[in-house]
């Protein structure tokens, strides 16, 4: 299922006091299967543009459509599309509230309207997929740790099978190693079961580790998109929108300011690290 | 979609001579006036009444459309009220007679003068919210309320219940939205016409909204106390009331506005 959105505004609270701008004439596509990071400043529109790829939000103007489903500023069948784009909000444990984590995985299911056997079957693939373990079933939600609870929630999506993962900065308040723990499971997600990814993230680190295309917002528009090597090349742009290059990026351009024949710029740490033993090694150390 | 907005209590913001006064005469104008309107019982004080409700609007520069559509929720309230009045009281002529129901002129007069009373009532509160800060607003009550203190009245910390209240409504509204829409992205209908499975479509917002307040709670009476909070003993103010030329105008026009009511009114 491609996204496509075209031209799309969004304005809050129009004619009163307190309307505002969240996004203005945004264009975008993205192809079915693809990683994609969405980064930005507090306030460029991210979130009110993720909140448009299931209907949470209407287009004010111009339209969204992914497969077959169209939104625009008018109804549209948006249960449909609810149950094709799973979105996990930011701190979506905080959206736990069933007695057992069992119960809480199955709500979407249920929403949907599955058979029993049906939603039985995907809580247990979908508490499988984030490596929570069976025991954990029928205990409480509110009694686990925090990162656990994150895993619940995000099962709690996962179960309705959806074809398009959208997360608003998963990794938000965990510890590193829960956050290495949360990205690494996105991305199996992506590999194995081919999802679309949609992340929403402040770590230019993580967008340029995982994402096969990263979008720029800035002030409620589209700055730049492309591959991390096109969006990171335009230096001068992400600092005009707040943002900075990748940490192993920044430490390459300052070891090259010293360096007779310079390092080629490195997005990650893993591939500066293959740089940096090449380079040990042809030098003889 | 989305939670109500809620725009009853709501603060409007601007700069008008309203917004800028001094919230104690505000508020004394305001108890006046709602006391005064129980007497406005002819169509000339109705009519007198309304228009400093108009004027007031006026200053204010707030749209009448804000006014009106805060009105919406009680515009129902208004309407029943009247039916009752038009169809209950039996007193009077009979104006109006279909089959066994009839309308009769007292029942006529006491809807009238009901709803404008309550839509009058209403339309000066929602000024005064719109033109005040909600904080201005409580300390303005603290102040005014100060002499019970004599009492021994807990006035300061009833205040800042108050305020503390004020404060977390649009954060508790926010944090409703978000888990409304989390829920709504799972699959949850949170606009199902039966009353039954709509009450039942709550839990999934309620529960995870009463335990976040009191994470809240508990984190807010942390940090009070981190910055040495201990009551409202000894506590002073950065800000302080003053009352100016325009503030004491405002207090002093409730007499030739309860006067001319007066006048006006049936005895």
């Amino acid at each position: 299922m491609d996204i496509i959105i075209q031209e799309l505004t969004h304005i809050y609270k129009p004619g009163t006091a307190f309307e505002r701008i969240a996004l203005k004439d945004v264009s975008l596509k993205i192809a079915s299967g693809s990683y994609v990071a969405i980064v930005g400043h507090t306030g460029s529109g991210k979130s009110t543009l993720i909140q448009h790829l299931n209907g949470l939000l209407r287009p004010t103007r111009g339209r969204v459509q992914i497969g077959q489903i169209e939104i625009t500023s008018q109804k549209s069948n948006l249960q449909q599309l609810r149950r094709f784009v799973g979105m996990v909000f930011q701190y979506p444990e905080h959206q736990l509230f069933e007695e057992t984590v069992e119960k809480d995985v199955a709500f979407g299911p249920k929403q949907l309207g599955w058979p029993e056997e049906l939603v039985r079957q995907s809580v247990m693939q979908a508490i499988e997929l984030v490596g929570l373990k069976r025991e954990m079933l029928t205990r409480s939600p509110f009694a686990l740790s925090g990162g656990e609870r994150r895993r619940v929630a995000l099962a709690g999506v996962l179960a309705m099978r959806p074809k398009i993962l959208i997360l608003d900065e998963p990794t938000a308040g965990l510890d590193p190693r829960g956050r290495q723990e949360i990205l690494a499971l996105i991305k199996r997600l992506h590999q194995e079961e081919r999802l679309t990814v949609i992340m929403v993230t402040h770590s230019m680190e993580d967008a340029a580790r995982y994402a096969e295309q990263i979008v720029v917002m800035k002030e409620g528009q589209l700055l730049i998109a492309g591959t991390p090597e096109e969006v990171f090349a335009r230096e001068e742009l992400l600092l005009a929108a707040g943002l900075a290059l990748p940490e192993p990026a920044r430490l390459v351009k300052e070891l090259n300011e010293r360096l007779a024949t310079p390092l080629p710029l490195c997005m990650t740490v893993d591939e500066l690290e293959k740089e940096i033993l090449a380079r040990l090694v042809k030098e003889g150390v | 979609m989305g939670v109500p907005e809620l725009s009853i209590g709501q603060y409007y913001p601007g700069h008008s001579l309203l917004h800028r006064l001094d919230p104690r005469p505000k508020l004394i104008f305001v108890f006046i006036y709602v006391i005064l309107i129980f007497f406005a019982n002819n169509a000339a004080s109705l009519l007198w009444m309304g228009s400093i409700v108009l004027g007031a609007l006026a200053i204010s520069r707030i749209p009448p459309t804000v006014l009106l559509k805060g009105m919406k929720p009680v515009f129902w309230l208004l309407l029943l009220l009247a039916a009752m009045h038009l169809f209950l009281t039996r007193e009077g002529p009979v104006l109006f007679r279909w089959g066994w129901f009839a309308v009769y002129d007292e029942g006529a007069r006491q809807a009238v003068i009901i709803s404008a009373r309550l839509l009058f009532l209403i339309s000066i509160s929602s000024l005064l919210t719109y033109t005040t800060r909600p904080m201005d607003l409580t300390f303005g009550l603290e102040k005014l309320f100060a002499p019970l203190k004599r009492f021994r009245v807990p006035v300061g910390e009833l205040s800042l219940m108050m305020s503390i209240a004020l404060r977390f409504i649009p954060t508790l509204m926010e944090e409703a939205d978000k888990i409304m829409k989390a829920q709504m992205a799972r699959g949850a209908d949170f606009e199902s016409r039966n009353l039954a499975s709509r009450a039942r479509s709550l839990l999934p917002l309620l529960v995870p909204l009463f335990v976040s307040s009191f994470h809240r709670a508990e984190d807010l009476a942390m940090a009070m106390e981190a910055r040495g909070y201990r009551g409202e003993e000894g506590r002073t103010r950065f800000r302080q009331l003053a009352m100016r030329r325009a503030d004491w105008f405002m207090l002093l026009a409730a007499l030739p506005v309860s006067l001319i009511l007066f006048l006006l009114r049936t005895w």
